[in-house]
């Protein structure tokens, strides 16, 4: 690099809900495990910030059978938020975390009111920077069907954790949604600090010669750069109609990808399935969007957040 | 471990569907028995890498003896010498060699292979050389393959095939008593290890099984491979794939 390049370093710092990212990277939930996972490739505090596997009050085994599934440009999963549960993550997780980023989020899920409630209340007073709440897992209060679905149940959930939530709460999205920026505004006006969209799309794959659904569950969610351009479409809708920062995510493998989530409206972008496919792929792209702002003459993000 | 591209040397099929491949291995990491990489090709798809397990080390190289199944090994099929693909890598917990020998003086190890379940055997016999008697039993469906590449290693080899093509005509748990062997080593496809598990604990015999599964990350982040076990739900990239056999529970 020569030295007019180096004067020439363009600034990857976004401001997220009064927290200083040094880059609009962010390690997508259930992707990159609590952080240590990512160690022998990178340290973690090159991300703008990584958010941990979804945490549930209660330990969960998670789901039997088969749980990933391949498809053209995509990836299927069904987990089923096997995690340690919140207390374990507290006190014994989060202690071997902490150093590991500057902003560190805990995605928070959970199955009826009063579990989303104690799990967030427990976390958000614990030493995280963001609480990120997942709404998109299986309800069995809303008879089966997610927290991100309806508007109504959104905005209930939201209006139930949020007193209890002692940090930023990042709400994440379902792509699932019946009206997707209905469901923002109604998460917005409940308190949410900030967003992050999309979460998987619920979809189908059948073994032909079983006769049967490839996942236990019969559905499973799609992720992967088949869902790039509509995921980038949902950020653009919601970011134009809300006014709080919009984390988008759906599909990212480049530099290029994030800038055209960060042109959509995005304020920062959170990367899974490509970091699977290659597990030093986030500081990659956090390079190439350095060097695609530098070769633009764009100093700061700013200058192009949100110009679609 | 880490992630980088590799230089193929040769890639050649041995027998219909299997391939062995081995690579520049210009990072020299240390690689266990029974550890495995991810491999992908610099094409976009399929999406994945694949877990193949580690057939040798030597010389500054790595060898995968793979079976063209899907998408993912026919493109790593397809690689020629001199190209690049993309390896991550050694992962997983191997074969502990200490653990297997114990205190005994030459103890004898059987090493029980159903198909291209033989992938990782290779290295742990030559890892095991002059530390204990090594024995392999190996079930095909019909042409047996990578058999000569014991010879040096193992004292005994017997082979099974479904066919009658080779060998004893059936399953390869016909051919061998867990009681003659002080531990059982077993990879190949589940009802093979089920059977095997179920035959050691009826002879008191120690056994470890290399388990495969579906996998993502491959470095224990997404839960995407995870076995039932006594111990709960464990992720066979970064958990295994080498398991104590009582720990494993196999479904139904």
């Amino acid at each position: 690099m020569t030295k007019e390049s180096l004067a020439q370093v363009p600034d990857l710092s976004v401001d997220l809900c009064k927290i200083t990212l040094k880059n609009p990277v962010i390690a997508a939930s259930g992707t990159c495990g609590f952080g240590l996972e990512l160690m022998p490739f990178y340290h973690p505090s090159v991300l703008g910030g990584f958010s941990t596997k979804g945490l549930t009050l209660y330990p969960r085994p998670g789901n039997h059978g088969i749980r990933l599934h391949e498809t053209r440009a995509g990836l299927m999963n069904s987990i089923g938020l096997q995690n340690p549960g919140t207390e374990v993550f507290v006190k014994e997780i989060l202690p071997k975390i902490r150093g590991l980023t500057n902003c560190l989020i805990a995605n928070v899920g959970g199955s009826d009111f009063d579990d989303y409630i104690e799990a967030v209340e427990m976390v958000s007073a614990a030493d995280v920077d963001m609480i990120e709440l997942n709404i998109s897992c299986p309800n069995v209060k809303c008879g089966g069907m997610a927290f991100g679905i309806r508007t109504q149940d959104a905005a209930a959930i939201v209006k139930a954790v949020r007193p209890a939530c002692k940090k930023p709460l990042m709400v994440k999205l379902s792509p699932n949604a019946h009206d997707l920026v209905e469901v923002a505004l109604a998460v917005q006006d409940e308190g949410a600090d900030c967003l992050s969209l999309v979460n998987t799309f619920s979809a189908l794959a059948i073994d032909v010669y079983t006769r049967k659904p490839v996942f236990n569950n019969v559905t499973a969610g799609l992720s992967g750069p088949a869902i790039k351009p509509i995921a980038l479409r949902m950020t653009r809708d919601v970011a134009k109609a809300v006014q709080i920062p919009v984390v988008g995510m759906g599909g990212i493998e480049t530099g290029i990808d994030a800038i055209e989530f960060i042109m959509a409206g995005a304020t920062a972008v959170q990367v899974g399935t490509a970091g699977m496919v290659q597990p030093d792929i986030l500081p990659k792209i956090i390079d190439e969007m350095a060097q695609f702002m530098a070769s633009q003459g764009i100093s700061n993000l700013m200058e192009i957040q949100g110009i679609i | 471990m880490t992630t980088d591209l590799y230089t193929v040397i040769s890639n050649k099929q041995v027998a219909p569907s299997i391939f062995s491949m081995t690579v520049k291995d210009h990072l020299n990491l240390p690689v266990q028995p029974g550890q495995f990489h991810m491999l992908k090709t610099l094409a976009a798809e399929p999406l994945l890498p694949r877990p193949l397990s580690i057939n040798d080390v030597e010389n500054e190289t790595l060898t995968f003896l793979y079976e063209v199944k899907g998408d993912g090994t026919k493109n790593l099929a397809a690689l020629t010498t001199g190209q690049q693909l993309r390896i991550t890598g050694p992962l997983g917990q191997g074969f502990n060699i200490d653990g297997i020998v114990g205190d005994a003086r030459l103890p004898k190890v059987l090493l029980v292979a159903g198909g291209i379940g033989i992938a990782p055997f290779k290295y742990l016999a030559r890892s095991l050389k002059k530390k204990a008697t090594v024995s392999l039993a190996a079930g095909f469906r019909s042409n047996p393959y990578a058999i000569d590449d014991f010879k040096e290693f193992v004292d005994d080899i017997k082979i099974a095939t479904e066919d009658g093509s080779y060998g004893v005509e059936g399953r390869v748990t016909l051919v061998f008593n867990p009681a003659d062997f002080d531990v059982v080593i077993a990879c190949g496809p589940t009802p093979m290890m089920r059977a095997v598990k179920e035959m050691c604990k009826q002879a008191k015999v120690k056994c470890i099984l290399s388990m495969e599964a579906r996998m993502a990350c491959g470095i224990g982040a997404c839960l995407g491979c995870t076995i039932r076990t006594t111990k709960g739900m464990l992720r066979v990239c970064a958990d295994g794939p080498v398991f104590d056999a009582n720990e494993v529970i196999f479904n139904d």
